[in-house]
């Protein structure tokens, strides 16, 4: 059991704490009276995981072992999580590649020939050969890649299968290769509570054109799953077998692992190290600064492998994400504060749009199963928004920056007016299919999954925020707290109950 | 003894299968094939940069080795290991029991060829004897950059690998040939993954069609042994201009 979660009231005793702000981290004095919700220190990782993997993959959950149902002859797909998921340096190589081995072993002495490894990339950027190295490590890549190691290309339209029909006749298209599989083997990694995905591996494997009125249908009837029925099989033959691994933040380096202390526990040396952060982000130009929040990062550890039926083991994986979170809060405050920093495994700054999702997503995804914030009140969020976008990744991102968000942020407005034409436009799908660039839904999808939070929000301030970014989405700036403060001082009074959510968020993760 | 940086300089060593022993305890035997004087100070340089698992106090500690060769050293380091018996079971026990792995040239003797020779069973008596876990190693590409004729390595840093098998834990009841047997089969089929790829090495295992390299088989020519391990590795580097 790891040392619970707390709330502490800030007084005048209360030493100044940490606060991520993208590749900064800051020391900030918080108002007294503040309630700071430090989360659950992270459980201990395990510590055999061979063990663990050997274990869940010879006694699954409702289900025979994996190597009884892999048969001579069969044909077998494995789908894996891609970069949405942290790469867990603590494991020594990431833990997809230690799976993935262990399924592969099984496969090989069972006979199977025919064998394919999809990356349930969804919507987002397919991975590179660097990438794809990256988590199913070198032998396997070396042994499958590239005839049968590649990403899901959601534009393919000729290896996407129909398998069912949504309510409104748009047909449900799914990777052509899964379907027509024997087994389906689906690797799958969770950080916490609303980070663990879907129930049906399909979601991350369907066609664009699917995503597109999977989303829209979503919006208007909350909680529909058309893929309800693909949970457990996916197409008449397909069985689904799935190994759900659950992370825990786990600091990189002794060096940086104070930041996730509690501020009073800092010894006198961390004290010293703490100052020494402060100064160098303070020095040192932005480009160089990304490398620091690179080294104040968090690695991830494994805390929980379990195997077998999708059905069975998905509440499984989520009762144990959960009792990761704080708990409940007594009362919605009327401010909340947030840090976020920037994911220090994409290596690269996350744009204003996906920035700003992320920041919005703690808001329901935060680390208390209730907002933090009333409805009506006010989220600040410390991030820098800088207008910068990654020029292989991002281009449909840029495009929906300029043109679509100075337009209107409204998600009606932009599903209505804006989303036809990105879906459509062969130039965004040419980079899609041969340039790692994100799908023009991406940004979209990005933009409504935050609507919720923006609806539920009256103000919501970005300290630090870049000025022309933070306007153009339609929320605001303001270069210290106390401005911050006195600019919600309209909506929630001069007094109002401040929560602060300390650390980085363990849940940022990209719509799919 | 080669230095890190000699070594370094030297090779290119590819390292696998490290993680299979990082999160179990120790001590370890590990036992390796022989084709080159390369081989020793590789297998002690991959492990000096073994990740160790475990969190806080548990953390295990560096792993420590001697390396114990196929044959007796000659001239006077070969009498002081006589007279130190430096060689025996009961000093390879004692170290184990102090913690301390144990690298084994298992093979009886030396090939001239880089062909794999016949395994002994003293590796497997050791480990059913201690209780310790063996790790099967195998050592590819080591012959062809550094053959006995040479004195130092090919120029080029050629690549060599070291492959860690899954380790093999000793059950009660264990015969030292079925041991040796699986010892041999983890070594071959680290060395078929260098020609046939990790997976297809896997399943040329199950089918129990484990290709022997022409170069191991007794039944070729010396030369024809000699000429297949010392050929040039195929080009991996990538390259600007793809041929047509």
């Amino acid at each position: 059991m790891s040392r619970p979660g707390f709330v502490l009231s800030v007084d005048a005793q209360t030493p100044p704490l940490v606060v991520f702000q993208g590749e900064k981290v800051l020391l900030e004095r918080m108002p007294t009276g503040t309630n700071v919700l430090y989360p659950p220190e992270p459980l201990a990782g395990i510590r055999s995981l061979d063990a663990e993997i050997e274990k869940a993959l010879n006694s699954p959950v409702d289900s025979e072992p994996l190597a009884a149902l892999l048969k001579r002859g069969s044909r077998v797909t494995v789908v894996f999580e891609d970069l949405s998921q942290p790469v867990t340096s603590r494991t020594a190589p990431d833990v997809r590649q230690r799976v993935i081995e262990h399924v592969l072993e099984r496969a090989a002495a069972a006979g199977v020939d025919d064998l394919e490894l999809i990356a349930a990339t969804g919507l987002r950027r397919r991975l590179t050969a660097n990438d794809l190295q990256r988590l199913v490590g070198e032998r396997v890549f070396a042994s499958f890649y590239p005839d049968h190691l590649q990403s899901h290309d959601a534009e393919d339209a000729a290896n996407l299968v129909e398998v069912g029909r949504m309510p409104d006749g748009t047909p449900l298209e799914v990777n052509g290769r899964v379907v027509s599989s024997d087994l389906v083997i689906s690797v799958r990694l969770a950080t916490a509570v609303g980070n663990e995905g879907a129930a049906s591996v399909a979601t991350k494997l369907a066609g664009a054109r699917t995503s597109r009125a999977l989303v829209s249908a979503q919006a208007t009837a909350p909680g529909l799953d058309p893929f309800e029925n693909l949970v457990n099989a996916v197409g008449g033959t397909a069985q689904v077998f799935t190994i759900d691994v659950t992370l825990t933040p786990e600091p990189t380096g002794p060096v940086t692992a104070f930041l996730s202390k509690r501020e009073r526990e800092w010894t006198l040396a961390e004290r010293a190290l703490s100052a020494g952060l402060q100064a160098a982000t303070r020095v040192l130009p932005s480009r160089a600064r990304l490398g620091l929040a690179q080294v104040a990062g968090v690695g991830f550890g494994v805390t929980s492998v379990v195997a077998g039926k999708p059905s069975s083991v998905h509440p499984i994986t989520q009762s144990f994400l959960a009792q990761q979170q704080l708990g409940q809060v007594d009362q919605a405050a009327d401010v909340a504060i947030f840090g976020i920093p920037n994911p220090g495994q994409v290596g690269t700054a996350l744009n204003p749009v996906t920035a700003a999702t992320l920041a919005l997503g703690q808001v329901f995804h935060g680390p208390t199963a209730d907002p933090v914030v009333r409805r009506g009140g006010t989220a600040i969020i410390y991030h820098p928004l800088t207008p910068w976008f990654h020029p292989l990744y991002h281009p449909a991102y840029s495009d929906f920056f300029a043109e679509v968000l100075s337009q209107s942020t409204d998600p009606g407005v932009i599903a209505a007016e804006y989303e036809e034409k990105f879906a459509e436009d062969t130039w965004y799908r040419h980079l899609y299919q041969t340039s790692y660039a994100h799908h023009a839904l991406h940004p979209f999808h990005a933009w409504y999954s935050a609507a919720p939070a923006i609806e539920h929000l009256g103000d919501v301030i970005f300290v630090g925020g870049d000025h022309a970014s933070t306007r153009r989405m339609g929320f605001k700036a303001a270069s210290t707290l106390a401005d911050a403060l006195e600019m919600a001082s309209d909506s929630v009074g001069l007094d109002p109950s401040i929560t602060y959510v300390h650390g980085a968020p363990v849940s940022l993760s990209e719509v799919s | 003894m080669v230095s890190a940086l000699s070594l370094r300089l030297g090779v290119k060593p590819v390292i696998r299968g490290l993680e299979y022993i990082a999160e179990l305890p120790g001590p370890f035997i590990f036992v390796a094939n022989h084709p080159s004087e390369l081989d020793a100070p590789l297998i002690q340089q991959a492990l000096a940069g073994a990740p160790r698992a475990g969190v806080g106090r548990e953390r295990h500690s560096a792993i420590r080795t001697v390396v114990v060769g196929v044959q007796p050293a000659i001239g006077a380091a070969g009498v002081a290991e006589k007279l130190l018996r430096l060689r025996s079971g009961a000093r390879l026990t004692e170290l184990l029991g102090r913690g301390v792995s144990v690298v084994l040239f298992a093979e009886k003797t030396r090939s001239d060829d880089g062909s794999l020779t016949q395994f002994d069973r003293g590796a497997a008596q050791l480990g059913i004897q201690t209780g310790v876990t063996l790790v099967p190693v195998t050592l590819g590409g080591t012959f062809r950059a550094l053959p006995p004729w040479r004195r130092t390595p090919e120029a080029g840093r050629p690549v060599v690998t070291v492959t860690f098998g899954r380790p093999i834990q000793i059950d009660a009841g264990d015969e030292s040939t079925s041991v040796t047997a699986k010892i041999v089969k983890a070594i071959t089929l680290g060395l078929a993954e260098e020609s046939s790829g990790w997976y297809g090495a896997l399943r040329s295992e199950a089918e129990n069609s484990l290709p022997t390299d022409e170069q191991n088989s007794p039944a070729a020519a010396h030369w024809r042994r000699i000429w297949g391990a010392t050929a040039p590795r195929p080009e991996t580097r990538r390259r600007v201009w793809v041929d047509k």
